[in-house]
């Protein structure tokens, strides 16, 4: 240590750097307290509020007295008047989870690697599949009701022709869902397709040419050269999508103009429904907020740890 | 010194001027009703230069879902539109709602009707000011119902009126109006036939936990007697989709020939009609609710709320003399003058000019049970099951054991 203090370039140097350390020190006493209030006020504190609350009976009014333990939990699996709400709800944010990754991107990607390059046309294109993304999630839901609406919709000719009359599909049962997956899919696959245009228009044009020269096929460019160099930008895509999927609300309220029956459901319409909605059990919603909470973390961390990789946030740390 | 003086006198002046506030939480609608609200709001705060009565309003579905965390703030309205019911039993519990028993004199008490004071007592305490009362019945298109050759007036048992039913759907026209996209038209049948099925000792004791409760066999038989109707289809194609107005619109410009609904679909239907005239009275009929043969519940049982205004948590003397006045029979006489409703206050109903809204009244002075709306009065969540099983009655979702045991289930889970 002494050999060191009397090294008058490092001395100099070290004491640069303890003063551009203090000055970030400085930096952090500033700028993170209004993050972490915020934060903590905004985001953690309800969390906490919504897990004391899954644990009592409480219909909105007075303090919470009617002490439950972990019985709106069980309820939930068990008892048939929630059942018959919660499985769907389940269920449909599973199918919406499976279209967005099966469906969906691929959509996202096809269209993208049609139309990634410069031209007049190729603009005309991403104007049109990006225009869904730009609407509010309620208006592009009224906008297939009037679609789909078996008498007077955009549709209605169609139903006429191959299925011989008017056709509800919001109302079908087995089939409703279909028109929450189907308006999703056209409203958001948009997004994705410019996520990765972006990536694509990224991609060096030599190694392409290289590629081509290699005698690589068309097809095989795009698996081995285009696909793998816009990875990082599948990747975050994929990782909307499935958030994207665990927060589905709004656009499913446009469409049934109101909280949705049992069977278009979604974990996020199922604590609307039970709490802010007309049945106010805020017990019981909280208790399903905790589970869809519970996921999203779940999933949300082991995403990042395993799948972004590299790019992840906390590999990056242990990196540099 | 002079100036200082002089401006601690005009403050003292100022506050002594200083209005009470008073916050006034109600319902928006096409109806005559919120009319008559502002116009008396006007009226009263001109006679009284101390009080400023602030009138707001919200849509029905936006006002139950809001007033719940309103109710909870330092915002709180210092009065606001209820249903009576079991919600109404809730926010008293909860002190949500104001006690304000003591402020209420003997003669006042007098100009009122004991049953609308009861629906807003809780524990023996008063809470709110019952204003109108309404009636759940069929009402018909008489022209319809005579192409098809139907006596509407011959309709007393359950069984008329599904060969009614029957007879309409044989001369081609579409029998019954329902807005099944809001559940709660559709949980009228399953009421009534409940009221009719189980009668009043029966419901009571199914709310009090005796035997199975609502999944005895008078609630399944109940059920059962609505698939029976609902397997004629009475109801216009896609009538899950239709909301309440739409239907009631449905019925007005002659779609149907029954609407089961409250008396406030008078209005309604001729809003929400194409022509924005709907049906006339002359073009109108209306029958009670039928009886099931072999039930407990009497013909005269009566399905309906009584709505009114209960007072805030936070609310002032002053919402109290408001609230008075509003209610008082000469306000109220005008509110029947004007057909905004059925008025409550004692003699007020003298003032009815449309002749279904002074038929609904006597109906009502016959009545000897009046049911507050089941999903009403049996709470939001329970309340929300009712609907729901009868959304699955009428479109075959649901068996009726299931749906009596499902009510059961949310009664117990309360």
């Amino acid at each position: 240590m002494a050999s060191l203090s009397n090294d008058p370039t490092k001395r100099r140097k070290s004491r640069a750097a303890s003063k551009e350390s203090r000055r970030r020190l400085a930096a952090v006493f500033i700028l993170l307290p209004p993050a972490v209030l915020i934060f903590t006020v905004f985001v953690v504190l309800p969390i906490f509020g919504a897990g004391y609350m899954s644990l009592f009976t409480y219909k909105g009014y007075g303090p919470l007295t009617d002490w439950q333990g972990v019985s709106n939990y069980v309820w939930l699996f068990t008892k048939r008047t929630l059942n018959t709400f919660f499985q769907p709800a389940v269920r449909n944010t599973t199918l919406l989870l499976a279209t967005s990754i099966f469906i969906q991107l691929p959509l996202a990607l096809l269209c993208a690697l049609l139309i990634y390059k410069n031209s007049r046309l190729n603009s005309i294109f991403r104007l049109i599949f990006f225009l869904p993304f730009v609407l509010s999630e309620i208006a592009t839901g009224l906008i297939w009701v009037y679609m789909l609406d078996g008498r007077n919709g955009v549709l209605a000719p169609l139903y006429e022709r191959f299925l011989g009359g008017p056709y509800f599909l919001l109302d079908d049962k087995t089939w409703s869902f279909a028109a929450v997956l189907l308006a999703l899919v056209w409203k958001y696959f948009g997004y994705h397709m410019i996520i990765y245009i972006a990536g694509l228009q990224g991609v060096p044009q030599e190694l392409l040419e290289s590629a081509q020269i290699d005698g690589a096929s068309n097809w095989q460019s795009i698996l081995y050269v285009k696909i793998p160099l816009i990875s990082y930008a599948l990747k975050l895509s994929l990782f909307f999508a499935i958030l994207g999927s665990f927060q589905a609300f709004d656009l499913i309220i446009g469409l049934y103009g109101r909280s949705p029956p049992e069977e278009g459901q979604t974990l996020a319409t199922f604590i609307y429904e039970w709490g802010l909605s007309r049945r106010q059990r805020y017990g019981i919603a909280s208790a399903a907020s905790i589970i869809l909470f519970t996921i999203s973390i779940v999933v949300g961390f082991t995403y990042q740890y395993f799948v972004m990789g590299e790019q992840s946030m906390f590999r990056r740390k242990q990196q540099s | 010194m002079k100036k200082l003086l002089f401006l601690v006198a005009l403050l003292i002046f100022a506050l002594a001027q200083a209005q009470v506030e008073v916050n006034w939480l109600s319902l928006s609608g096409e109806t005559e009703q919120p009319l008559l609200e502002k116009e008396i709001t006007e009226r009263f705060n001109e006679m009284h230069p101390d009080i400023m009565v602030v009138r707001e309003e919200l849509e029905n579905e936006n006002f139950k879902a809001k007033l719940p965390s309103l109710l909870q703030t330092s915002d709180a309205p210092d009065i606001y539109y209820s249903w009576g019911g079991g919600l109404f039993h809730e926010q008293a519990a909860a002190g949500a709602a104001r006690d304000v028993t003591d402020l209420l004199s003997e003669e006042f008490l007098a100009t009122q009707s004991a049953a609308g004071i009861n629906a807003f007592t809780h524990d023996g305490r008063i809470y709110g000011l019952p204003t109108n009362v309404s009636q759940v019945a069929f009402f018909y298109n008489k022209a319809l119902v005579e192409q098809a050759g139907v006596d509407a007036n011959a309709i007393k048992t359950w069984d008329d009126f599904l060969a009614a039913v029957q007879q309409l759907k044989d001369a081609g026209i579409t029998p019954i109006a329902a807005g099944g996209s809001d559940l709660w038209p559709l949980h009228f049948y399953w009421s009534y036939l409940a009221m009719r099925i189980a009668g009043q000792e029966g419901i009571e004791a199914a709310k009090s936990g005796e035997g199975d409760g609502f999944a005895a066999e008078a609630f399944v038989k109940a059920g059962e007697e609505f698939v029976r109707l609902v397997e004629l289809e009475p109801f216009q194609e896609g009538f899950m989709s239709m909301t309440y107005p739409e239907a009631s619109g449905f019925f007005g410009d002659g779609g149907a020939a029954f609407h089961l609904m409250g008396n406030w679909d008078l209005g309604t239907q001729r809003g929400n009609s194409a022509d924005g005239e709907g049906l006339s009275n002359d073009e109108l009929g209306m029958f009670n609710f039928p009886v099931v043969e072999g039930g407990a519940g009497r013909a005269t049982d009566t399905l309906g709320g009584i709505n009114g205004f209960v007072f805030g948590p936070n609310a002032p003397d002053e919402a109290v003399s408001f609230m008075e006045y509003y209610v008082s029979p000469e306000v109220q006489l005008e509110a029947g003058e004007r057909s905004a409703y059925i008025p409550m206050a004692v003699g007020s109903d003298a003032g009815l000019t449309d002749p279904f809204l002074a038929q609904v009244s006597r109906n009502l002075a016959e009545s000897q049970w009046h049911q507050i709306f089941l999903d009403q009065d049996l709470g939001a969540d329970v309340g929300g099951v009712v609907n729901d099983i009868s959304g699955k009655l009428a479109t075959g979702d649901i068996d009726p054991q299931t749906a009596a045991e499902l009510i059961q289930e949310s009664w117990e889970l309360r």
